[in-house]
């Protein structure tokens, strides 16, 4: 795991706060309230969303902004809000040629960053296939048709489902689950 | 996982066409009291949106509402004043300005639910009251608090209808006497900005106008930070008559496609089954405006979704043309 250093204590906290402090709609499931400590377990991947949408570039935008431009924690923020920059246009409910092309922009230059900033961190297949979604964009048009969360539900529904270790069984153990 | 996606946008087709047997039909309503309730912005939700929602082609019959103005309550005078100043500048058939309405304490508009924000309940610290409204077209977004929601009767061709209007209050900008730099300006396309707490005037919109929910995160003393949680929808039209080579699995596509840009297109896929031109839009094409037109054009929709189905077969060879009723400019591409 690579030294991010500058988060340490104080800065965990003050981003558990800032979580506590806000006020999103229903329908989004924010991060837990104890983020980045055991207690707040594993985080579910639209927690993950609301995370990077919102609440830790805010949080950071907060604590490091007014640091120098030189500073590693400045260019750990802007790297945070290339990634969230890139989010936006990838998860509107629109799409366009400018959307793609913003998208790839914003990706291309966080993943830079990230060599910048971790240079003993090797990228990993996500970061590969993170830039084909430009393309996809406008192949499938936005998102919401054709992202994975409809299956990490099902994942979820499935990994609450006991099955005893009993290989063969989970179509029963499914049924009497609902 | 693919064929998996086709395979379930084949069976949307089925559902909604009259050549489904009647027990795939019956499993409908299971899956609806499953997942009725899922409120998340997953696939699941943005289907069920589309179906229930925006899909709804009403009757001259079923439009009528049907209301008890008994059960209208007094509105506080600063939600009537802006009420008429709203019925000065817009000019709404068959409607005019009343010291009494029906009370809603939430809406569904385009499947996201807006409350009030004293609705209590579940709108805790008022939740589903913030949000971003487009205040006029072309203008952009502008966070804001419903204070109201409500109902009045509007006649139409003789039937009276619901005419819902949200009363809204304003951030204010801040000011630069304050000597507050936003440091969100540096990063433009993430959406956020700093406003200040205080409420302008109450304000009148229509949910017909481009509106979203919005996350809100206190700053400094008087100060937040607000960010629109894009589900604004823009609306797009595009007519086609169906080709002799239309075939099911091609419906099937088409659902598909039609799926992923949600909002953006707005159609029945009984519709897209039948042998008449049909027009995916609006509900009603009748309400469809040039500047709504001209909108999408300048969003850029128009020639996504021309390239979004280019993508698989040549639009010419299946009959597609992209027409607008009410200019009559119709373009093949």
């Amino acid at each position: 795991m690579p030294d991010v250093g500058p988060i340490g204590k104080k800065e965990v906290l003050e981003i558990q706060q800032d979580i506590s402090a806000t006020t999103r709609p229903r329908w989004q499931s924010g991060p837990p309230p104890l983020l980045g400590t055991a207690g707040a377990g594993k985080l579910k991947a639209d927690q993950w969303r609301s995370c990077i949408e919102f609440d830790i570039p805010v949080s950071l935008v907060k604590l490091w902004s007014q640091t120098p431009s030189d500073d590693r924690r400045h260019k750990l923020l802007d790297s945070t809000m290339l990634l969230a920059t890139a989010l936006r246009w990838a998860t509107s409910h629109r799409t366009s040629s400018k959307h793609a092309a913003e998208y790839m922009k914003s990706i291309r230059l966080y993943l830079t960053s990230l060599r910048e900033l971790f240079p003993d961190v090797d990228l990993l297949t996500n970061h590969h296939n993170a830039l084909f979604i430009g393309d996809m964009l406008l192949r499938f048009g936005p998102v919401h048709g054709w992202w994975m969360f409809p299956f990490e539900r099902v994942i979820g529904l499935l990994q609450h489902v006991n099955t005893n270790d009993k290989i063969g069984k989970i179509h029963t153990c499914y049924l009497l689950h609902d | 996982m693919v064929n998996s996606f086709c395979a379930a946008a084949n069976l949307r087709t089925l559902v909604k066409s009259e050549r489904c047997p009647n027990i795939v039909r019956s499993c409908a309503p299971i899956l609806e009291e499953c997942y009725g309730q899922d409120q998340r912005g997953t696939l699941m939700n943005d289907i069920r949106t589309f179906d229930s929602t925006l899909n709804e082609h009403p009757t001259s019959k079923e439009a009528i509402w049907d209301y008890d103005r008994k059960k209208f309550d007094r509105l506080e005078s600063a939600v009537y004043d802006a009420l008429v100043s709203f019925s000065r500048s817009h000019d709404v058939e068959g409607w005019t300005p009343d010291t009494h309405a029906l009370l809603h304490k939430q809406h569904k508009i385009r499947g996201a639910q807006y409350a009030e924000l004293n609705a209590g309940g579940k709108n805790t610290g008022g939740r589903n009251s913030i949000i971003f409204f487009q205040p006029a077209p072309g203008a952009p977004p502008v966070p804001g608090v419903i204070r109201k929601i409500f109902s009045m009767p509007r006649k139409q061709q003789d039937i009276e209808m619901q005419a819902v209007f949200i009363a809204v209050q304003r951030y204010q900008p801040l000011a630069k006497s304050e000597g507050i730099q936003d440091p969100f300006a540096r990063y433009e396309n993430f959406g956020a900005a700093l406003w200040s707490e205080e409420l302008g005037t109450v304000e009148i919109i229509t949910p017909s106008q481009p509106i979203c929910h919005g996350v809100l995160r206190n700053w400094q003393k008087g100060v937040c930070v607000l960010r629109p949680l894009d589900r604004v929808g823009y609306l797009l039209l595009f007519t086609f008559k169906r080709p002799s080579s239309l075939t099911s699995s091609w419906a099937g596509l088409l659902t598909y496609s039609c799926t992923t840009l949600r909002r953006q297109v707005v159609g029945s896929w009984s519709d897209l089954m039948a042998s008449q031109p049909l027009a995916l839009g609006l509900p009603r094409a009748t309400e469809f405006h040039c500047a709504e037109y001209k909108r999408a054009k300048e969003l850029g929709l128009w020639d996504t979704l021309y390239c979004f189905l280019s993508q698989y077969d040549d639009l010419d060879k299946m009959g597609l043309t992209q027409s607008h009723p009410s200019s009559g400019d119709t373009a093949k591409k």
